[in-house]
């Protein structure tokens, strides 16, 4: 906390390096294969080819894999051994408020209410974004690696399993394509903070913007009737 | 008295008529060459036969040639001490011939391009040439069904040196439904191979290298009127090139099987075949050829998988399972940024 200034640190050094190493690997991972999901269309060879051919587009997916492994084992244990980590994975648990923030903000869009719903720390939307991406995470790890070391995981498992999972693991890619890239853009960056919100690379929030966006954080550390 | 000599008359002019023919042409030449035991040593000691079988000359399409219109290194008989070389086919077949004749113009490109024709060049002498393929003196125009280079005498005249392809082409589902069936619309050699443009499958325009394969293959096989009459499925080009493998190919990684990789070459059977390559009991071993460690667990599901048909069973529901997914969230996403956008306009408009 810096309250000097009027800012306080919303996100350590350490979350904002796990969030960029997330967001650089998800974006080599989305541009590498969908190259290949699309490799019929011109979108895609123009990809293939930027990324320099075939084989090279394969290593590109792979060094993106490797990225989000490390950064989703990483996550595991900043979650279960560290207090900040243990903290803010406590955060994200889905309440029943959510449940009445999420029904309130949407007749506050509709007009039918004046008031916002006060946010905690993590917005309903936030939450369900990292609950997303951590499924989405998962399941395209753990189907990316079977396609990855396929001739062990067919010798185990059968061609019919791998077809499966190869359909799992190339139309999730869109799915993950739509929530994370549009929905996590537009809501997170691009809606509120044009062109992006400038807090996942400096890590600060003003106080004016945490009472605005976060109340309930807010009050927690300066009282109903804190500064400001 | 009249009468005979009548019929004299009529079967001396017909024994004129038929020998000014045919036999008249190659009269004196034969007197040796119907010798089935004349042999001539060649400058490499190798010995060599040049019986003529006159019946076989007599229905070629060069029946009315002279020996010398194409032996033309035969000026005098005996040819002792002259060098006799190979018949030319240009000197006639040329492009403005004045002979009525078939006037091949880019065939001889073709040809002197093709691995024979390099072959020929560099000195080879088991490399073909015309007469190796269209036959000598039992010459045919190849819709003749005695022609060598007939359809279905093709796979025998290539087979006379490219013996292996042509044993195991023979008992392909190919070879048997050309050879024994008399099914026309199947490949022989040159369908696949080419003609006169034949290449090594090393050459990247052959008709055979790995990439041009599937491409060769689909000719016939995504052709639904061929296919349907051998009840054969045409998606399988389709799903060839949508598959991992056919993109690979397709981006120029020659590794990635196309098409003879996993089917065979000459050797091509049905899959229910039990001597096919793609029989459930041999794809381990096929598989295995790329994929070490490959075992039964290979041959459990579809290769030839089109997801967007109901054949595809589990992965088809699976892929439209996620197909509905994804258009729904992003139907619900953009009502979120429509409602978004709707309160953002209101708020700026009553000026909060």
């Amino acid at each position: 906390m810096n309250s000097d200034n009027n800012y306080i640190v919303r996100f350590t050094l350490n979350e904002r390096i796990q969030h960029f190493l997330l967001f650089i690997s998800i974006t080599l991972l989305l541009i590498s294969g969908f190259a290949l999901k699309y490799a019929d269309t011109s979108f895609g060879q123009f990809f293939i080819r930027l990324e320099g051919g075939f084989q090279a587009r394969g290593i590109i997916h792979r060094i993106g894999a490797v990225i989000l492994i490390f950064v989703t084992f990483y996550h595991f244990i900043y979650v279960l051994f560290t207090k900040r980590g243990q903290e803010q994975f406590r955060e994200m648990f889905l309440t029943v408020k959510d449940w009445t923030d999420f029904k309130q903000s949407l007749s506050y869009r509709l007009g039918s209410t004046n008031e916002p719903p006060l946010y905690g720390r993590y917005s309903y939307r936030q939450k369900l974004q990292y609950w997303l991406v951590a499924i989405a995470t998962f399941s395209m790890e753990i189907t990316g690696l079977m396609l990855w070391f396929h001739n062990e995981s067919i010798a185990i498992l059968s061609h019919h399993i791998l077809n499966i999972v190869y359909v799992i693991h190339s139309y999730e890619s869109t799915l993950i394509f739509t929530l994370i890239v549009i929905w996590h853009l537009y809501d997170i960056h691009i809606a509120s903070h044009f062109p992006m919100d400038p807090v996942w690379l400096t890590g600060k929030i003003s106080i004016k913007r945490l009472k605005k966006e976060h109340p309930l954080e807010y009050f927690k550390l300066f009282g109903r009737e804190g500064k400001k | 008295m009249k009468s005979k000599l009548y019929i004299m008359f009529i079967s001396l002019a017909s024994i004129i008529l038929v020998t000014s023919n045919s036999n008249a042409v190659i009269r004196k030449c034969i007197i040796c060459h119907q010798k089935p035991e004349i042999k001539k040593v060649l400058p490499t000691g190798e010995v060599i036969s040049v019986y003529v079988d006159k019946d076989i000359l007599r229905h070629s399409v060069h029946r009315r040639l002279k020996c010398q219109d194409c032996h033309t290194d035969v000026t005098v008989i005996p040819h002792k001490g002259i060098k006799i070389g190979r018949v030319h086919c240009e000197r006639c077949h040329y492009k403005g011939s004045p002979y009525p004749v078939p006037k091949p113009d880019h065939i001889y490109k073709k040809y002197w391009n093709s691995i024979h024709g390099k072959k020929r060049r560099a000195g080879d002498p088991h490399a073909p040439w015309c007469q190796d393929c269209h036959g000598g003196h039992n010459v045919l125009p190849p819709s003749n069904p005695k022609s060598l280079v007939y359809k279905k005498n093709v796979p025998a005249t290539c087979g006379k040196c490219h013996k292996k392809a042509y044993k195991e082409y023979k008992d392909s589902v190919h070879g048997v439904a050309l050879l024994k069936k008399g099914i026309m619309d199947v490949p022989s050699c040159t369908d696949c191979h080419g003609k006169h443009a034949v290449y090594s499958p090393g050459k990247p325009y052959s008709s055979v290298n790995p990439q041009k394969v599937p491409e060769t293959c689909i000719k016939c096989h995504a052709n639904k009127a061929i296919m349907k009459r051998f009840d054969v499925s045409v998606d399988t080009a389709t799903t060839y090139e949508d598959s991992f493998h056919g993109i690979a190919l397709k981006f120029g990684e020659l590794k990635a099987a196309n098409c003879s990789s996993c089917h065979g070459v000459h050797n091509i059977r049905a899959p229910s075949d039990p001597l096919s390559t793609v029989n459930k009991k041999n794809l381990p071993k096929t598989c295995g050829k790329c994929h070490p460690g490959a075992n039964e667990n290979f041959a459990k599901g579809k290769v030839h998988l089109d997801i967007h048909s109901k054949s595809a069973g589990m992965v088809y529901y699976l892929a439209n399972f996620f197909i509905f997914l994804t258009a729904g969230t992003m139907t619900v996403l953009f009502i979120h940024i429509f409602l978004d956008l709707y309160r953002r306009v209101k708020e700026k408009r009553e000026g909060l």
